[in-house]
């Protein structure tokens, strides 16, 4: 149902631009001196100069904050300056011609970086790209650090971040598939992909979902990450994202499928599982046991985020025959001085958690850890101290906060902050009953959610068996020959088996 | 779905507003009973005692104590809701106490089973009989201890030690004596000084009332005879040579194991016990040297002797007063024919011929010979 | 969700759907409906095994003459129209009244054990939420919630440790002491675990592997009447007679025997993760009550309006102003019986099937 209706909306919006695309295509325009000075006045980064080759009259157009001059000065004018007897296209090794009759074309190349040649006379064009600009350097990934592992992360220029994925797979069988994307930005989309061993069927459909979207443009990769998702409406996010290189490498090798936007350094991953949520590439890198210990932990945290505090409400406020006798004198003592009942208690509390973290991610990196230590110590004991919560609640809010950090992926973290409110709110209306009946929504409703097609919930819903060899558990690396049965990879094993 | 998201959060949160609008008591406003003693009133309501814990900080003392006469134990906590600032409530009531009065009088099935009823009464909740009044019992200060519902409910929760009491829960209780074979038994509880209880001794139940008690030394065989378990340490007065001298044996009993046979036959009863004992010796003041097998082979047979003269006169109290704590009856039913129902157990077992038989071991003897 | 292929249901869905389709709440009083042959009750789900393995197989070759039609178009097929779609809503009161009694049970034993302070009124509309929810899916949906279902609750089984730590042991031994009145009369009031084993006539078709469709019901049949054996013989050893008699939600009390450091009353979340179990059963009568509605009204087309309608009704049924007599009638009598002829109906059906295939080759 959700489907259709997000089928049924893009549907619209294509018609609408394809109804957009027929008034403009009406009349094409050619390109001339008058027709270039009109569509590109008020730009005042524009350079249009008339130089004269070998007495000819051309117009050199270009973007100077795109193009550095010794750029310019290498590919274009010495090589008209040497030119001799050459005609100007023999000279520039690098240029191609243009479409006079496509003004639209030319804009779209002067305003991607390239140098254009118009020849007033004869009526043609060169194109040249002298697309330089500066750019950030391989850094570490700040966000997803290991201790284990390649330290390098893509980067916001395409190339670069496409570069550092040839550097590691040398292989005819990579492919890339570039489709320009946005209809205001003319950005471009990569989507990366090993042939020989990604399903074609995943491939096609993310290129027909890429190719059908149209948006004026997105300015980075998680949003058109969730163009790309099977339920936007959903709190998870249902495909993988990163911007370390070696995770990258991995799912590709998987059999994944990788989809990488110009101007953004993260990469999305199609599909993904709810497990791979939980996982990170050091996973492998550590002994299997300490990978093993490490995953369960991450997988019963988020179970324990989003159920601790709300069990506390729910007890307090519906179950207090629940209580050991120990317990109960301990909680009743420190409850006796609050005045909230418990689910607005847990609710203040957490929004001051939440409202610090909040702070700390805005404010400069010095200040926020300040704040972060001052807030957390000096909020919790003087919110006891003022009766606005139970010490034993700060402990459990502490802990909460903590675990819905672990999760590897950002998204997904913030996903469980915001189920935990839903747990809370039916933890206090209706007690364990409502946790329970939220639960099974929840649970439900990630059964139902799929990732390009397949289940998100897998292998926890049984695709393949050998899936619970990579899952909570990480079984040392003799027994993981397989891909794993998300991606449906066309070819089912990483290593010959030995009979073989 | 968007809608449906929609009406589920807008439904969630018309409860929360229902549920300000009610005010849902929380856990400070609920007085947890812990225990409830009952007694004998005049003009047959019985008077009831309940005790709770007071977490307020500004309160002197650390529990409320409230006596009131009514008819039924519910009845008993609204009326403690009155006089409290908190709301009673049964949900953390871990001991109820009869006074021995009331059991032998009145009868406790009637409080037991509206107890039972309650689902918010947990039914692992103990039961035990009380010598004397209850609200003495109760309002005592037993300033050493901890909160007096703290202090009964880990007296009466097991422990090797006191392996030799029962521990009766509700549950227990109501399917002792609703069986159609066995009766129940429960810890008997008293005053020893000012500061401190003991449970002294076993109240033996027919049916709903209270008939008899059993010392502690028997009560601990009887243990023995109920289940294969762990039992307490059990002391010995032995006459070792026959020559009137008292040697004492405390044995810490590892493990007991027992065997029940019967013919089966109402007519002509018989019954055969087989008790298996084997322990570690950790007193002993007499003079066999307990390195050599026969001296210790002797030992173990005086002990053997003594067990089983304990167990006959359990047994024998037991048929006197037609009740069956044991449970041997679930050996005879399997084997008996004849349409079966309590009172022709009880008849059965008061006319039964019992054969015990004791074989005791002495697994070790310490770093001592 | 998967709308795409037609069949859809592979073995493990096909094994926790009948696992899920008994059962439910009804877990809860089993023991006490079997009580009236005593402490022998632990024999009855040996009996309902050799029942559930001989009524599956005229409804499984029902099923497999007509391989793409559920038992709505079977009916109008076999019967003739009119008269087909007469028995169709029949079907469909007989699901609507299974969700009913299933969430009236489920709600009514929260409401008295751990939301003593609230009417039903809220807990039936969330569950009702939640049930939609699922049911909107379609089978393959409900198929994965039963699996969920199952792994969620199975683990409570170790929780029977306690009542078999304080049991006596000698209750287990089989004295045939009733006539044979008293166990059919047991196996009449615990029939209701058992009802739900008709609704392979309805989701058959939608089976991938149908040769082996007996097989995995079986499994899922099997599956359950382990658990169920283990309620019986956990109630037995732990229960005396009156106690069984006179309980009315023996599994409760199984679950208040356990002791927990950390945690008391452990019943309470027991209650509440049983609703995994109890939805699980409710969204496949809902689903089938659909497809019911479907059949009658609009020839069946899949219509989701139809599947609020229900569940608006099913729900009025519940915590509507309906007489508590009424309501009893209806879920201990007419259900059960309407229950044991769904059970009947493939028989006669293929009968005529028979009848039908030879005039057909006659002619």
């Amino acid at each position: 149902m959700l489907w259709n209706w997000f089928k049924k909306s893009i549907n619209k919006t294509i018609s609408q631009q394809q109804e957009n695309q027929d008034q403009t295509s009406q009349a094409p325009e050619r390109v001339t001196v008058e027709s270039l000075k009109n569509k590109l006045k008020n730009i005042d980064d524009i350079e249009m100069k008339e130089i004269s080759i070998k007495g000819e009259k051309v117009f050199l157009i270009y973007l100077s904050t795109l193009t550095k001059s010794s750029t310019l000065q290498d590919l274009v004018l010495n090589p008209l300056n040497n030119i001799g007897d050459a005609t100007p296209k023999e000279v520039l090794k690098n240029s191609t011609d243009g479409d006079i009759n496509d003004l639209q074309a030319s804009l779209h190349d002067i305003m991607s970086g390239y140098s254009v040649l118009f020849f007033v006379e004869r009526d043609a064009l060169l194109k040249v790209n002298t697309f330089s600009v500066e750019e950030r350097s391989i850094t570490t990934a700040e966000n997803e650090t290991t201790i284990l592992g390649p330290q390098d992360s893509f980067t916001e220029s395409l190339m670069t971040s496409l570069s550092l994925i040839k550097r590691r797979i040398h292989s005819p069988n990579l492919k890339t598939t570039l489709i320009p994307m946005g209809t205001e930005t003319n950005d471009t989309v990569a989507v990366v992909y090993m042939e020989n061993i990604a399903n074609k069927e995943n491939v096609d459909r993310v290129l027909y979902r890429i190719k059908n979207i149209e948006y004026q443009g997105f300015v980075a990769l998680p949003l058109l990450k969730q163009a790309l998702e099977d339920k936007p409406f959903s709190p998870f996010p249902q495909h993988g994202f990163t911007v370390r290189t070696d995770y990258a490498v991995e799912s590709l090798l998987d059999g994944r499928i990788i989809v990488m936007l110009n101007g953004s350094p993260e990469v999305a991953i199609l599909p993904a599982t709810f497990i791979e949520m939980f996982i990170t590439t050091e996973d492998h890198y550590n002994r299997w046991t300490t990978a093993s210990l490490i995953r369960a932990i991450r997988l019963g945290g988020f179970f324990v985020s989003i159920l601790l505090t709300s069990t506390y409400v729910s007890v307090l406020t519906f179950h207090p025959e629940m209580l050991p006798p120990q317990l109960l004198v301990t909680l009743s003592e420190s409850r006796a001085q609050v005045f909230f009942p418990p689910v607005l208690e847990v609710l203040v509390i957490e929004m001051v958690i939440e409202i610090l973290r909040e702070a700390g991610a805005r404010m400069p990196t010095k200040i926020g850890q300040t704040i972060g230590i001052v807030g957390g110590i000096v909020i919790g004991t003087a919110a006891v101290e003022a009766g606005l919560a139970s010490n034993v609640l700060i402990v459990l809010v502490a802990v909460t906060a903590l675990l819905s950090f672990i999760p590897p992926n950002y998204l997904m973290s913030n996903g469980i902050r915001f189920i935990r409110y839903g747990f809370i709110i039916a933890g206090g209306s209706l007690g364990i009953y409502g946790q329970a009946i939220f639960f099974a929504w929840m649970m439900n409703h990630l059964s139902n959610l799929t990732s390009l097609g397949s289940p998100f919930m897998s292998p926890v819903i049984p695709r393949q068996w050998t899936d619970l060899l990579n899952s909570v558990l990480r079984a040392p690396v003799n027994f993981l020959v397989t891909r794993s049965g998300m991606s449906r990879a066309k070819k089912q094993l990483t290593r010959p088996l030995d009979e073989e | 779905m968007k809608i449906k998201l929609v009406i589920f959060i807008m439904c969630i949160s018309l409860l929360t507003a229902c549920n300000i609008q009610y005010e849902q008591p929380t856990i400070e406003n609920y007085g947890m009973v812990g225990v409830m003693g009952i007694d004998v009133s005049d003009k047959g309501k019985m008077e009831i005692t309940l005790t709770l814990p007071q977490p307020e900080k500004d309160a002197e003392t650390k529990t409320q104590v409230y006596t009131t006469k009514v008819n039924s134990p519910h009845e008993a906590l609204m009326e403690g809701s009155t006089i409290s600032e908190k709301i009673l409530s049964t949900a953390q009531l871990r001991v109820i106490l009869f006074s021995e009065e009331f059991a032998r009088e009145k009868g406790v099935w009637e409080t037991l089973e509206n107890l039972y009823r309650d689902p918010r009464v947990g039914t692992n909740t103990y039961v035990a009989v009380v010598k004397g009044s209850m609200k003495e019992f109760l309002t005592k200060d037993y300033t050493d201890k901890p909160d007096i519902n703290r202090y009964l409910n880990k007296l009466l929760e097991p422990t090797t030690i006191t392996a030799f009491s029962p521990f009766t829960s509700i549950h227990q209780f109501i399917r002792q004596s609703t069986n159609r074979v066995s009766d129940p038994m429960v810890p008997y509880l008293e005053n020893v000084s000012n500061e401190s209880m003991k449970i002294s001794m076993v109240a033996l139940f027919k049916g709903e009332k209270m008939v008899g008690t059993m010392e502690r030394d028997e009560a601990k065989i009887v243990e023995a005879l109920r289940k294969n378990q762990k039992i307490a340490d059990i002391s010995y007065v032995i006459d070792e040579n026959n020559n009137e001298e008292r040697t004492k044996v405390i044995i810490n009993f590892v493990r007991s194991r027992r065997k029940i046979k019967s013919n089966g036959d109402p007519n002509n009863p018989e019954i055969f016990l087989h008790v298996y004992l084997s322990g570690a010796v950790i007193d002993y003041t007499g003079e066999l040297n307990l390195e050599i097998q026969e001296e210790r082979q002797k030992l173990e047979e005086k002990l053997a002797e003594q067990i089983e003269g304990r167990i006959v006169s359990a047994i024998n109290t037991f048929q006197e007063l037609e009740i069956d704590p044991i449970g041997i009856g679930h050996y005879f039913r399997m084997k008996d024919r004849s349409k079966w129902d309590k009172n022709h157990w009880n008849d059965v077992f008061s006319r039964a011929t019992v054969t015990t038989h004791v074989e005791s071991r002495i697994i070790t003897t310490g770093t001592l010979r | 969700m998967d709308k795409g292929k037609f069949k859809k249901l592979n073995k493990y869905h096909v094994i926790f759907l009948t696992n899920c389709s008994l059962g439910g709440m009804y877990n809860f009083s089993i023991s006490h409906n079997l009580s009236t042959v005593g402490h022998n009750l632990w024999l009855i789900p040996f009996i309902y095994f050799i029942l559930a393995t001989i009524l599956l197989i005229p409804m499984l070759r029902l099923c497999s003459h007509y391989p793409s039609d559920t038992l709505y178009v079977i009916n109008e097929k076999l019967v003739g129209k009119w008269l087909g779609k007469g028995v169709n809503v029949l079907i469909l009161l007989y699901a609507i009244f299974q969700v009913a009694s299933e969430t009236q049970l489920h709600v009514r034993i929260v409401q008295s054990v751990t939301l003593p302070n609230y009417t039903i009124l809220f807990t039936t509309i969330t569950y009702f939420l939640v049930m939609v929810c699922i049911v909107n899916g379609g089978i393959k949906s409900i198929a994965r919630f039963s699996m969920l279902a199952f792994f969620m609750t199975v683990w409570m089984g170790y929780y029977s440790q306690w009542a078999f730590g304080d049991a006596i042991f000698t209750h287990l031994f089989p004295r045939i002491e009733q006539g044979v009145s008293h166990w059919i009369l047991a196996m009449h009031q615990g029939s209701h675990t058992m009802l739900g084993l008709s609704l392979i006539l309805f989701y058959y078709p939608y089976i991938t592997d149908q040769k082996k469709a007996y097989k995995h019901t079986i499994i899922g049949v099997l599956l359950y009447i382990l658990l169920l054996l283990l309620i019986c013989i956990a109630s037995v050893v732990y229960f005396s007679t009156w106690q069984l008699e006179n309980l009315l939600y023996p599994l409760l009390n199984l679950y208040q025997a356990v002791e927990l450091s950390n945690v008391e009353r452990i019943e309470n979340l027991g209650i509440t993760l049983y609703i995994f179990l109890s939805l699980a059963k409710a969204s496949i009568f809902l689903w089938v009550a659909k497809k019911g509605l479907d059949a009658v009204l609009s020839k069946h087309k899949n219509k989701t309006r139809h599947l609020y309608i229900l569940s608006v009704v099913s729900a009025f049924i519940v915590a509507g102003p309906i007489p508590n007599t009424f309501q009893r009638l209806a879920y201990d009598n007419w259900v059960v019986y309407a229950g044991y002829v769904l059970f009947l109906l493939p028989i006669f059906l293929l009968m005529l099937h028979k009848i039908k295939s030879r005039k057909g080759s006659s002619t």
